[in-house]
């Protein structure tokens, strides 16, 4: 009990006695460090170079023979198909229709699977066609499997006819060998992620597939946009929830690519020179950083790789970047017509790439298991591990959790603290009074603003027709937002009246909401660290800098609620709006909305995070900003 | 003195050689996908020992068998090596009845006490283990089951206990091979034996090897002993680099010779496709075998004789009869993550009558199979989907580290129609020095047998079944249609991780523990001397 009563005069440790008297102000240079921690990580000093952990695979110790002329006839195989599938009833019927046709006479196992799912729960029903196709692997168990994939469109919403083609030439590759350990599953999806989702949920358990394999190991999941030729690749990695593959995967991959002479950029973001300044190392090395924190934090990237993780499947994306002046992408552009095959010489460092990965993953014996599930990367072939960056996140929740026992000990009225042994029983109990009159009213505002986020996390459930277009989400969360504020401003007005002032205390309310958040915080960084920060920076960092006075003048209590306000979550889903609008993601529904259709499909954490932690600590920081 | 006794042995050797028949034949069937079946079938068929025979004296029949069998109390016996998948969907029935990879060994000991019996299986695998040179030892409790339902059709009368032990993660390689052409009784000096090539046998995208030993009565009536060794392997032509005109010689890389000197038959058999192929030589005979013309070289007749095959240009795959068997049978695990899992297994019955299958899946001890999850359900031709209601169920459930839990159930397959078993399994958390090298891999798990009668169908019959009735005679026609294998991936530890909990643990206890629970526990007090 010494902990918790030292506030009241208990006889502390020396220890005790010191951390009460500098508790006021630790929270700042904690916040303070973990900043710091933060901006050096994007140092290339700070960073480890990438390297196998898993020996077995062997990188790049194959001759690679992809881009015979029998490969690139069987690339045009799927032209051919499309253009004899001229009856059917929709594009995706005649695009499915041609990539089985065509894996069948490729001699791979192949199925048609027909879907429908509706984007946000309830609302609206998209159909969608899948094909795959299994190469059996000769003399193998065939209990595990390799998986290459490619959705029609890409996520710049171009045709990814050149992946597809690109899988019939490594079927036609792929079956001429004789060394797979693992079944090899070409799968053609119509329907982006959800096409993919729909796809593995009927592979593991969900009926309605009967070609089937074994375990799948791997998948490499392919979009190249209409081009010539491409100035590399992008390799997107980043899943739902902030799950990762194997770094062993997208380290084999960049190594082999840039022998092929395609190198794989993160993100497509090409290092800075070497004899560039260490500013401009630095400030492309953040950029890269930032991308993946946005892109890990909603849990969007660019690609299909995402719904294989959440399968214990490790997955990665291999873009292909065009360059602005490349004739057939302008070509396609302004027409719209089939676009014509890159250059043979980029088909086959494409190819050879692919065919290398799949080699290497061939040789693998066991389940990806060796290297890091958790880093992020700064640059191309370099990582930092989670032991480098977690203390950024752990230097957060300390300075919560310093602030929330300085405002533990410092609650109540003044005379609650003193030396004096003499009124040591009648402190006490003073201050058990004052804990059994305060503590369930801080329990209760806690609780009932969390009603609210609770409402706002169902009700798009249970009445789809709140966020049936964009346009009406919108309405929706600013209907919340409203109905929030008033919320706020009826609560912290009950408590100015003289007669229930005594019965909260703002710094009480505002500790147990640092508790809060610290804990979830802290839980968080450890499964999505990008999403932890994120968190922080709109919760706890306006929760530690808001009403540090004890006494508020008008002028602070203002300036709070103008930087809660700017914090809020309906400002920064404005402004995630028109961020995500300008990215190459290319997304502009509303994000609420998003979220949401994430929360449903993937179990993505943001919605619930928005709805029951950031919107309600949101206001009740608000609530203490205007508390007496 | 010795010289005499060796005429004397010859003597008797050869009078008791008439007791002894050995059949060579060879299958060759060329297949939808381009690919060439070649199914050798070795058969020696002696007198059944009597209980008071004590000379034991072998001529053909190999002495390893006789001997195994004499000690173990084994009157039937079954082992086969498999690699790779067999794909009905291209390469219709089989020629062999278990298509299941890895290993099998199956034997009915006479013996009834359970606890000598099981000491005898012991001795059986272990000793088999020895001579084909494969970890059949490995074969105990818990991955061996007692099948009452699947194969108690088996040939001989029902005396006895059938054991069914299975290793799915085996590896057939040339240490297997070679122990097992020893036993023919020309080796691979002579006969068909002369094309067993490793190198070749090795590389191709089916291969199964397999010894069966029977007992039964002969035409007249006595009891006889039958060992069979069947080889069967799927060849790829094309990769081997040859076009549409190749011979045998090409396709294994060995010379076929004279005949074994000893064999009463020695043929190579090739079934006809129907149209297309064109065979030089002429063959000795044509005969049919399950509808197909098939032309037959004896050996005794035309020794050394190299077969050409030569192949029309073919105008795609619709020339070719499908093939497919007329119940297909596929298993696949469901699930994914450490904790739990469930398997779904399809039974497609594409005839016109009802089928009575039985389904037998053996499942080790810590996949913990819940029976109640069994859940059955078929699709007909419609669309429309039934409840379907077993025949008979017989669950054994596991004993950790003892049995494994087998599930056969007894199902009446509606015609053209598709029924979908599930059940689902809690993963077991194993000791650590319980997971194989790899751990992280899983373990292989055996297949599922789906068995049923042929005879009372229309359709096709089973290409095991027609070699059998065309070698042997009519015969009745029991198929045994195995799953493929699947990999359970299971809780796996760190395992370099013990040491680094046991470190991290004792420092914060060493450190942090005692000054927290001070902190938290005591209080601290300065006493003034005038006080106290």
């Amino acid at each position: 009990m010494a902990l918790v009563l030292s506030g009241q005069g208990e006889k502390a440790s020396p220890v005790l006695k010191l951390a009460r008297k500098y508790s006021a102000y630790l929270a700042y240079p904690l916040l303070f460090a973990s900043i710091v921690w933060l901006l050096l990580l994007p140092f290339q000093t700070f960073t480890r170079k990438g390297y196998f952990s898993e020996n077995a695979m062997m990188p790049n110790q194959v001759y690679t023979v992809f881009g015979s002329e029998e490969h690139i006839s069987a690339m045009s195989l799927i032209d051919t198909e499309l253009a004899l599938q001229s009856t059917a009833k929709d594009e995706g019927e005649r695009q499915a229709g041609a990539v089985y046709r065509a894996f069948d006479s490729l001699g791979l196992d192949s199925e048609i699977q027909r879907f429908a799912y509706s984007e946000v729960p309830g609302v609206g029903s998209t159909s969608g066609v899948n094909v795959h196709g299994v190469l059996r692997a000769g003399r193998s168990d065939s209990v595990e499997a390799l998986l290459i994939a490619a959705s029609w469109t890409t996520s710049s919403n171009a045709t990814n006819i050149n992946a597809i083609r690109l899988m019939a030439g490594l079927a036609k590759y792929a079956s001429e060998q004789v060394y797979w350990a693992k079944d090899i599953i070409f799968l053609v999806t119509d329907g982006g992620e959800h096409g993919v989702e729909t796809w593995l949920k009927s592979y593991h358990g969900g009926g309605g597939l009967y070609v089937r394999s074994g375990i799948i190991q791997a998948a490499v999941c392919l979009e190249l946009p209409p081009a010539k030729s491409y100035a590399g690749m992008g390799l997107f990695f980043e899943g739902k929830s902030g799950q990762l593959p194997n770094l062993d995967l997208v380290n084999i991959v960049q190594y082999i690519s840039r022998v092929e002479r395609i190198p794989a950029y993160l993100h497509g973001m090409v290092d800075a020179p070497r004899s560039s300044t260490w500013l401009e190392k630095y400030k492309r090395s953040a950029q890269l950083l930032l991308r993946q924190v946005s892109s890990l934090a909603i849990g969007k990237s660019v690609g299909v790789h995402a719904p294989f993780l959440r399968y214990r499947i490790d997955a990665l994306t291999l873009s292909g970047i065009v360059r602005p002046t490349d004739p057939v992408s302008l070509e396609y552009l302004s027409t719209g017509a089939a676009p014509v095959m890159p250059t043979p010489f980029t088909i086959r460092s494409i190819g050879r790439t692919v065919e290398s990965t799949l080699r290497s993953l061939n040789n693998l014996l066991e389940h990806f298991h060796q290297s890091f599930f958790f880093y992020i990367l700064p640059a191309n072939e370099k990582y930092i591990s989670i032991g480098d960056y977690i203390p950024a996140a752990g230097l957060m929740v300390a300075s919560l959790l310093f602030q929330a026992m300085h405002l533990w000990w410092m609650q109540g009225s003044d005379d609650m603290r003193s030396d004096n042994p003499k009124t040591r029983i009648d402190r006490i109990n003073a201050y058990y009074a004052f804990l059994r009159r305060t503590l369930p009213n801080t329990i209760g505002i806690i609780a009932r603003v969390h009603l609210l986020g609770v409402i706002l996390l169902i009700a798009p459930i249970a009445v789809p027709y709140a966020v049936l277009t964009n346009t009406t989400s919108t309405a929706y969360v600013f209907t919340m937002a409203l109905a929030s504020v008033s919320m706020v401003l009826h609560i912290s007005d009950t408590y100015w009246i003289e007669s229930v002032r005594r019965m909260v205390d703002w710094k009480q309310l505002k500790a147990v909401v640092e508790l809060y958040v610290a804990v979830v915080v802290g839980c968080l960084s450890v499964m999505n660290f990008s999403l932890a920060v994120v968190l922080f920076g709109v919760t706890g960092l306006p929760l530690v800098l808001t009403r540090v006075w004890t006494s508020a003048t008008k002028i602070h209590r203002i300036a709070n609620v103008c930087m809660l306000l700017l914090a809020s979550p309906v400002c920064t889903l404005v402004l995630s709006r028109a961020a995500l609008g300008l990215s190459p993601l290319d997304f502009t529904s509303s994000p609420f909305r998003m979220f949401l259709g994430d929360f449903y499909h993937f179990g993505n954490l943001a919605y619930p995070l928005v709805c029951l932690v950031y919107w309600p600590v949101n206001l009740l920081c608000m609530i203490v900003a205007l508390m007496p | 003195m010795r010289f005499p006794s060796h005429i004397a042995l010859a003597l008797c050797g050869g009078l008791l050689t008439a007791a002894e028949t050995f059949t060579e034949d060879l299958l060759v069937k060329p297949l939808q996908d381009g690919r060439v079946l070649l199914h050798f079938e070795f058969s020696v068929q002696r007198a059944a020992p009597t209980a008071n025979d004590t000379l034991h004296h072998y001529q053909l029949f190999p002495r390893q068998i006789g001997e195994i069998s004499r000690r173990y109390d084994v009157n039937e016996l079954y082992l086969s090596f498999t690699q790779g998948g067999w794909r009905e969907g291209k390469w219709g029935s089989p020629p062999v009845n278990s298509q299941g990879i890895g290993a099998e060994v199956r034997a009915r000991i006479k013996e009834g006490d359970p606890a000598k019996s099981e000491s005898q299986w012991r001795g059986l695998t272990n000793a088999l283990s020895g001579v084909f040179c494969a970890s059949l030892n490995f074969i105990d409790t818990t991955n061996t089951a007692t099948p009452r339902l699947t194969f108690a059709d088996a040939d001989s009368p029902a005396s006895g206990v059938l054991r069914h032990g299975y290793l799915p993660r085996e590896n057939v390689c040339t240490e297997n091979l070679t122990p097992w052409v020893k036993q023919l009784p020309c080796q691979s000096k002579s006969g068909l034996g002369l094309l067993l090539n490793p190198y070749r046998l090795y590389n191709t995208d089916f291969h199964s090897m397999e010894l069966s030993l029977s007992s039964m009565k002969d035409g007249k009536g006595t009891p006889v002993q039958q060992y069979k060794q069947r080889l069967s392997v799927v060849v790829d032509p094309g990769t081997l680099g040859l076009g549409d005109r190749w011979s045998l010689a090409d396709l294994v890389d060995r010379q076929l010779g004279t005949a074994c000197p000893v064999a009463a038959r020695s043929t190579v058999r090739v079934i006809q496709p129907g149209f297309g192929l064109k065979l030089t030589p002429k063959p000795s005979e044509t005969s049919k075998l399950a509808g197909r013309g098939v032309s037959v070289f004896d050996l005794h007749k035309q020794p050394s004789v190299d077969i050409v095959f030569e192949f029309a240009p073919q105008e795609g795959n619709d020339a070719w009869p499908s093939e497919r068997p007329t119940i297909s049978a596929h298993r696949y695990v469901t699930g994914h993550g450490g904790s739990s899992g469930g398997v779904e297994s399809t039974l497609t019955n594409r005839g016109d009558k009802p089928v009575n299958v039985t389904y037998l899946d053996v499942l080790p001890w810590y996949l913990r199979v819940y029976s109640h999850t069994l859940e059955i359900q078929t699709q007909a031709a419609d669309g429309s989907w039934a409840l379907l209601r077993p025949t008979s169920v017989a669950f054994t459930p596991a004993i950790d580290r003892e049995r494994p839990s087998s599930l056969e159930l007894a199902l009446v397959l509606p015609p053209s129609s598709r029924t979908t078993l599930r059940y689902s399994f809690d993963k077991g958390f194993l000791k650590y020095t319980e997971h194989p090298p790899d751990a992280n891999r899983g373990f292989n798990i055996g297949p599922a047998i789906v068995s049923y009668q042929h005879d009372a169908l229309s359709g096709e019959l089973p290409l095991h079944c027609a070699i059998e009735q065309a070698l042997a005679g009519p015969s009745e026609c029991i198929v045994r249609t195995y799953t493929e294998l699947f990999l359970a991936s299971l809780p796996t530890p760190d395992f370099s991780m013990p040491y680094n909990v046991i470190t991290f643990t004792c420092t914060i206890l060493a450190l942090f523990f005692g000054r927290i629970f001070n902190l938290l526990t005591r209080d601290f007090a300065v006493l003034k001397p005038f006080e106290a």
